[in-house]
């Protein structure tokens, strides 16, 4: 990562250093010079600059300043491999993947959770029995069992209670619509219906079995109302001690016609569960998928503070922080609409910090594992502004965390995107880069939109 | 089940200055038992759970083994730092939004916020299960050991 202080004229004229289109044209500039350049957006005087060899030109060096990625140890005192697991009946682990041993944290009622396994072939329902007794621990055998039924119809699947579906690749095809439909019906905030491809889970047979079967467990447990583990934050910081009771708001937003999108807010708490969610229909422009009419995200934003409105009545005390997450960028609409209505309305019933971030995945952008930069913070209005680029161990390449914090401390945004990716019930992979309430609900805008 | 009653009603009892009632021989032969176990044990919340039983054996001993028991306790519960300062601040509210922390706190600053906060945990949590055990509650759990027949203690 480098910073443009100056810019000399042998490698391009601008007037604005920190304008999108001055940084285009250095960006090109420097490609034909054979350097491969991508700026960031948020600020375009800092670049990313492909390192084949280690050496860069002298009269490159004189133009940009190198900005040397951290280890997010140092930045946050922890990392994603500080956090800790704990279960139900004292359990405590490294790895989420130990769902398959222990007894899950909480669940809303003690008794033993029966999950309805309906198949299409036999054979799925013997690979998956196989797998189940073979790597789930007697423990949680005990609490959970899967009772399995022959799939006759698809029609089968659109019944109450959470059910885990082993269809044949080519059905998922077939009768993708219908599949859409149940499956958009048996959503509250969070689907009651698993679906697993079969022949997937027959490649699975001699492989990364124990991965996989925590993984359908977790998710599973997750769908029943249970937190399958609660995440320990290994940290005395008073700042990142806010995010473990801090309400987590994901916004989805998909294209559902030429010009309207379908938005979706699921609303999680700190511990990971889901609370409730609010969709909304928008008018968009065609391409660029920006909202045409401010009134239409008002109101969206309105039902979104009505929903943590009723939640904070239900509770004994305010969260501390709320956090609103979206996978790509916010407009500058979103902003400026997200801020006024959160902080005029929510914050003054209140008095508690509102953090706005949104991730995206840098395909081809590496900094180096376990690794982040700070590409920049401003002052605004209300608030810091600011970019972060993460790569945590397990990442190809970096994501880009763009925040707005009312509170003060620009290191808390980095703090939350660790945080709340642990608490992804539905995956437990280490290169997972999405974030939950946001997965959630894209997800379900997928389904919604399929059964159109 | 007499040792169980003992511990609901340990805080009163100690805070009376009955302590002269307990067999000081038992106390320290508890004492050591729970450091030994302490040692050995790699859960935080049962360590946490143990230290909970030492406070109550320390206290109600008074004297040196108190003494012992407020110097290792920083230590234990992990929270020194390479300079020798303590990493918690007793008056920081946040501290028990992580119920973790919240229990080690409560054991090193004992203050009635934090129980309060102690008391609001999740029924049915092991959290909430180690904190009755802080709050004078509670045994130590089973799954971490439970109290052996040394900590049988006579009131």
């Amino acid at each position: 990562m480098v910073r443009a202080p100056t810019l000399e004229s042998e490698i391009a004229f601008c007037y604005e250093v920190k304008a999108v289109e001055c940084a285009k044209e250095v960006k090109r500039l420097l490609n034909r010079k054979g350097i491969e350049a991508r700026y960031i957006v948020e600020y375009p005087d800092v670049y990313a600059i492909r390192l084949n060899d280690g050496n860069l030109p002298e009269w490159f060096r004189k133009s940009f300043s190198e900005i040397k990625p951290r280890s997010v140890r140092e930045v946050l005192g922890f990392d994603e491999g500080d956090l800790r697991y704990r279960f139900g009946g004292r359990g405590q682990g490294k790895w989420p993947y130990d769902v398959r041993k222990r007894k899950p944290y909480w669940c809303p009622a003690l008794r033993r959770l029966s999950i309805e396994v309906y198949y299409e072939r036999l054979e799925y329902w013997k690979a998956l029995e196989r797998l189940f007794n073979r790597h789930v621990d007697g423990v949680v055998r005990e609490f959970v069992e899967l009772v399995p039924r022959s799939l006759k119809d698809i029609w089968d699947l659109d019944r109450g209670g959470v059910k885990l579906a082993l269809l044949d690749g080519k059905t998922l095809k077939s009768k993708l619509r219908e599949i859409a439909e149940i499956k958009s019906r048996s959503y509250n905030g969070l689907s009651t219906l698993q679906l697993v491809n079969g022949d997937t889970l027959l490649e699975v047979v001699g492989g990364r079995e124990a991965e996989y079967i925590a993984n359908l467990l977790s998710g599973l447990l997750f769908r029943f109302g249970c937190i399958p583990y609660y995440v320990e934050l290994p940290t005395t910081h008073a700042e990142y001690l806010k995010l473990p009771r801090a309400l987590y708001v994901g916004v989805g937003l998909k294209k559902v016609g030429e010009e309207y999108a379908k938005g979706l807010a699921v609303l999680m708490t700190g511990r990971g569960n889901v609370v409730g969610y609010v969709d909304k229909e928008f008018h968009v422009r065609s391409r660029s998928m920006e909202f045409l009419e401010e009134r239409e995200l008002d109101e969206f934003v309105n039902e979104i503070k009505a929903k943590l409105e009723s939640y904070r009545n239900n509770m004994s005390k305010d969260p501390e922080l709320i956090v609103v997450v979206r996978s790509r960028r916010f407009h500058e609409i979103e902003w400026r609409t997200l801020r006024k209505n959160f902080a005029s309305h929510w914050l003054r019933l209140s008095s508690k910090e509102l953090l706005l971030m949104s991730t995206f995945k840098l395909k081809n952008i590496t900094i180096g594992p376990g690794r982040t930069v700070e590409v920049g913070r401003r002052l605004m209005s209300g608030g810091l502004h600011g970019v972060w680029l993460v790569q945590l161990s397990k990442f190809k390449s970096a994501v880009k965390v763009s925040y707005f914090y009312t509170g003060n401390d620009a290191t808390l945004p980095l703090a939350a995107y660790i945080y709340l990716r642990s608490l992804d019930f539905t995956s437990l992979t280490q290169n997972r880069t999405s974030l939950p309430p946001v997965k959630y609900a894209r997800n379900y805008l997928k389904w919604m939109y399929l059964s159109q | 089940m007499f040792g169980l009653w003992c511990t609901r009603q340990y805080r009163k009892t100690v805070m009376r200055g009955l302590s002269h009632l307990f067999d000081r021989g038992l106390l320290e032969t508890c004492f050591r038992e729970l450091a030994t176990r302490l040692r050995r044990e790699e859960d935080e919340l049962c360590r946490v759970a143990l230290l909970g039983w030492m406070d109550f054996v320390a206290r109600a001993h008074g004297g040196e083994l108190y003494r012992q028991f407020k110097e290792l306790l920083p230590n234990a519960l992990g929270l020194r730092r390479s300079d020798g300062s303590v990493l918690i601040n007793c008056r920081e509210k946040l501290i028990c939004n992580e119920p973790l922390l919240c229990l080690k706190a409560y054991l090193f600053c004992k203050k009635r916020w934090m129980e309060k906060k102690l008391r609001s945990l999740a029924a049915g949590t092991p959290y909430a299960e180690v904190a009755r055990v802080l709050l004078g509650e509670g045994d130590i759990p089973e799954e971490c050991g439970g109290r052996s027949e040394n900590c049988a203690i006579k009131c």
